[in-house]
């Protein structure tokens, strides 16, 4: 069976200011989802500033010059449609869903904010209040704390160890001045794609009125600001290990370093994921979970597919009387199994018709479908997405075994990321 | 749609066919779930044991199917989505898993005992131990007063003896309350709907129709306030609430369009998200919704805030206020219009994908009524009246009366429990 592909063709176009606008005509529902990619993030947050590109996310919900704070979320409601944003490391997306007749008033409000935010002092002193309960809320959330700390210790000087939040110290020295030249240095059409999917008015009319929308009093020509290349992880031999106490479950993390998604390996190491830890016939859920002696009750592994080379993660949840070194004994020696052979023809076949089969149910919707669009274009290429599948489709057992080899084998060196982090959080002593 | 009854169980079946992405989504319930379970927790168990043994989850797995078993306050059973060229082999296990399933002893005993272990995790989150002790209080003697998988004791209990048996006594009786089976997806619709008689008409033939149960008696309202400690440092959490109506209540429309008005939807809109975030800056996260849960037994009106414990009276204050605003009468026509525009703009997105018509049909078939139809949805959001909507605000949102649980960041290592926390074994 051929690999699955978004519906239609997409067009790729890019604007006299370097905009660039990605359509993917959709009539299955007669919806429209708009993702607009900025290739701006956590990455890019200034020395002592960081959760500078997240902060500037909230505000941009907080007012613009036509409207007042609160008022795109309450008119993007009342065309019946729904908004989000998120601040990864490498990009920040806002995205909105509505029928699709609405499709050109979702545009006005957009550009209107991206290009005129109101960032006044009062607002930013206020959403930064918001932003500190924010990071008191993943301070209750034990799998977030281990994560940033797994994180801090794997990525080392690169930003992808830094909290996206930021530190409630650097928040307080963040303030509005910081803001309007983060905004004023990223916040470009240059640096800008708009992504949308769905039931779409004809091409040179979306085209016609994102230039007329987006390009109004935008300074001409704009540019990408230069993104310089961010530290290597540290590489070490061996795995670092941290330690936490927390609550009543024991919780393990092990990231390992993993190679850039255009990294010939990054699809083998995909469907790994998948073979390692997806389901109950995964290799992980029989060694751990689906047992006689079961030491778990849950497991997963996901690997990273951010722009620079990331992490491939295992996850497993401590049943309360499992000894947490036969834990690790077993996920290492699940490792060091695909390291030695290769799976099985049949294993092979089954975590590829997973991931397929995932990545079909996973982009049904059209928003979703605009999200995957946004994001191939402004993190990769037009095609990439495209080609990832194919390249998935195409995996071999052998391949499997020789991206295991490469990159997971135990105190394996993938050239610039060292051993990985072991993350354990366990309980306290005493009463609960 | 075709719907077989007389002494027999009823068996609905349903089936759409959805163009667009080559999936399929198929739901299989058996009626009763948690409302009818003589152990906390059963029901749940009883929904995940029925995946079985190896043999045809991995048969799924190989085909990229999702195969997954669980349960809700009405009913246990199966979901599996899949690519749409594997509908059939999806119905046929299906027929399989639910029909003849096995329910080993060792499977079960270790379901029991992840049940237990998923317990413990999620008391490690205290948003989420706050609103156990809140629904316990809001809801008790009510089944809905106790997390779907139980609590320690009653697995302990399960675990101990014959647990296999007990999930294959409550899934026998489930069957005898009737089953709903729903198909939607790029698929060929007569032929799933044909084949699915076959499978499933015969089987439900041989067993007699349970009489109705009775329903659990409703909830007593409270008006209460308690407290839950919690480890020290983070956020206080605090819920505050009240039960409200079943999913067929007449009042349902009008308070589906009090909870955009408050601050439900896709954004972060509406008056309390407005007062506590944009405005007073004291919270990150507020939820509000007025039917949570709702089915054939009530739903609840639950607001959520986070807040640092020294804002938490006056995040609490901000949000009566507001409350006993619009039930007081201080909302307009046009914020009715736009909450009312927004549940119509949304019905094209809760009908996208197969899912979710598998679930709207389910619904349509527990709850008797067109769930499966946008343009009933259509029709009963338009008809509702801006005085029927002030006469609900007045009758479910006054916050006297409301039952509150807060969640404090106490002091001792390790944050024991209250004294009349649920949490106590005694």
């Amino acid at each position: 069976m051929p690999p699955p592909a978004l519906p239609g063709a997409p067009t790729l176009d890019t604007l006299p200011t370097r905009m660039r606008v990605a359509l993917l005509d959709n009539p299955q529902a007669d919806v429209v989802g708009m993702a607009l990619w900025v290739r701006v993030g956590a990455r890019d947050d200034p020395a002592e500033h960081g959760g500078t590109a997240h902060f500037l996310e909230h505000l941009l919900f907080q007012g613009s010059e036509r409207f007042g704070p609160g008022e795109h979320d309450r008119r993007i409601q009342a065309l019946g449609g729904s908004t989000h944003a998120i601040t990864g490391y490498d990009a920040t997306v806002f995205s909105t869903a509505v029928a699709a007749d609405h499709w050109r008033e979702v545009l006005e409000l957009e550009a209107d904010r991206m290009a005129r935010p109101r960032l006044g002092a009062e607002a930013v002193d206020r959403e930064r209040q918001v932003i500190l309960a924010e990071l008191a809320s993943d301070d209750d959330d034990p799998w977030e704390v281990l994560r940033r700390e797994v994180d801090a210790r794997l990525y080392g000087e690169h930003p992808y160890g830094r909290p996206i939040l930021g530190t409630r110290e650097e928040l307080a020295a963040t303030g509005a001045d910081e803001l309007r030249a983060f905004h004023r240095l990223h916040y470009q059409p240059a640096n800008t794609v708009l992504a949308m999917s769905g039931r779409l008015p004809e091409h040179k009319q979306v085209l016609t009125t994102v230039e007329e929308l987006f390009e109004s009093g935008a300074s001409t020509p704009s540019r990408t600001p230069a993104r310089p290349p961010a530290s290597p992880p540290p590489s070490r031999p061996g795995r670092a290990r941290v330690s936490q106490i927390s609550g009543r479950t024991a919780r393990l993390l092990l990231a390992i370093p993993a190679p850039a998604p255009d990294h010939p390996d990054h699809a083998a190491l995909h469907l790994l994921s998948f073979l390692l830890g997806r389901g109950r016939g995964s290799r992980l859920a029989g060694a751990l979970i689906e047992n006689d002696q079961p030491l778990c009750s849950a497991v997963g592994v996901s690997l990273s597919t951010a722009v620079d080379p990331g992490a491939f993660t295992i996850a497993a949840e401590a049943l309360h009387e499992a000894v947490p070194e036969r834990i690790e004994e077993a996920i290492l020696e699940a490792l060091a199994d695909l390291v030695r052979q290769p799976p099985t023809v049949e294993e092979t076949r089954r975590a590829r018709e997973m991931v397929l089969a995932r990545w079909t149910l996973d982009h049904q919707r059209i928003a979703d479908q605009a999200m995957a669009l946004g994001h191939e274009v402004t993190l990769h290429f037009p095609g990439w997405l495209q080609r990832r599948l194919e390249a998935m489709s195409r995996v071999t057992p052998d391949d499997l075994q020789a991206a295991a080899a490469r990159h997971l084998a135990p105190g394996s060196d993938s050239g610039d990321s060292g051993g990985g982090v072991v993350g354990w959080s366990r309980p306290g002593r005493g009463p609960r | 749609m075709s719907t077989s009854t007389s002494q027999r169980p009823p068996l609905d079946v349903r089936v759409r066919r959805v163009p667009g992405p080559p999936v399929v989504s198929l739901r299989a319930w058996v009626r009763g779930g948690a409302r009818i379970e003589e152990t906390p927790g059963l029901a749940l168990l009883t929904g995940r044991a029925l995946t079985g043994g190896n043999r045809i989850s991995w048969s799924a797995e190989a085909a990229g199917a999702e195969l997954v078993g669980s349960a809700s306050l009405e009913t246990h059973g199966l979901r599996i989505d899949a690519l749409a060229r594997h509908a059939e082999r999806a119905l046929d296990w299906t027929a399989e898993l639910l029909l003849d399933p096995a329910f080993s002893e060792d499977r079960c005993r270790r379901l029991a005992h992840r049940q237990t272990a998923e317990l413990e995790a999620l008391d490690d989150r205290p948003d989420l131990r706050t609103a156990r002790a809140f629904l316990h209080r809001l809801y008790a003697p009510h089944p809905a007063a106790r997390p779907l998988p139980g609590d320690e004791e009653s697995l302990s209990r399960l675990a101990r003896k014959d647990v296999g048996e007990a999930c294959g006594r409550f899934h026998r009786r489930g069957l005898t309350h009737g089953v709903v089976l729903t198909v939607a997806g790029a698929i060929d619709a007569d032929r799933i709907e044909k084949r699915a008689h076959e499978l499933f008409g015969p089987a439900l033939a041989d067993l007699a129709a349970a009489a109705p149960s009775e329903p659990p008696a409703p909830p007593p309202s409270r008006d209460e306030r308690r407290t839950v400690a919690l480890p020290p440092g983070g956020q206080a959490h605090l819920f505050l609430g009240r039960v409200t109506v079943p999913r067929t209540h007449p009042d349902r429309t009008a308070l589906e369009l009090l909870a955009v008005v408050l601050g439900w939807g896709g954004g972060l809109a509406g008056r309390l998200p407005e007062r506590l975030r944009h405005r007073e800056a004291l919270a990150y996260s507020v939820e509000v919704r007025t039917l949570a849960e709702a089915g054939l037994d009530p739903g609840r009106f639950v607001v959520y805030a986070a807040t640092a414990p020294e804002h938490l009276e006056r995040a609490e204050q901000a949000l009566r206020e507001e409350l006993d605003r619009v039930a007081g009468g201080d909302l307009g026509a046009a914020e009715i219009e736009e909450a009312r525009a927004y549940l119509l703009g949304r019905l094209p997105f809760h009908f996208e994908i197969p899912g979710q018509w598998a679930e709207a049909m389910g619904d349509a078939a527990l709850y008797r009524r067109p769930e499966d139809d946008p343009r009933w949805h259509a029709e009963r959001l338009r008809s509702v009246t801006v005085e029927e909507i002030h006469e609900m605000a007045r009758r479910h949102l006054k916050t006297q009366g409301v039952s509150v649980t807060l969640g404090i960041p106490g002091e001792a290592p390790g944050g024991r429990p209250s004294l009349d926390s649920p949490l106590n074994k005694n």
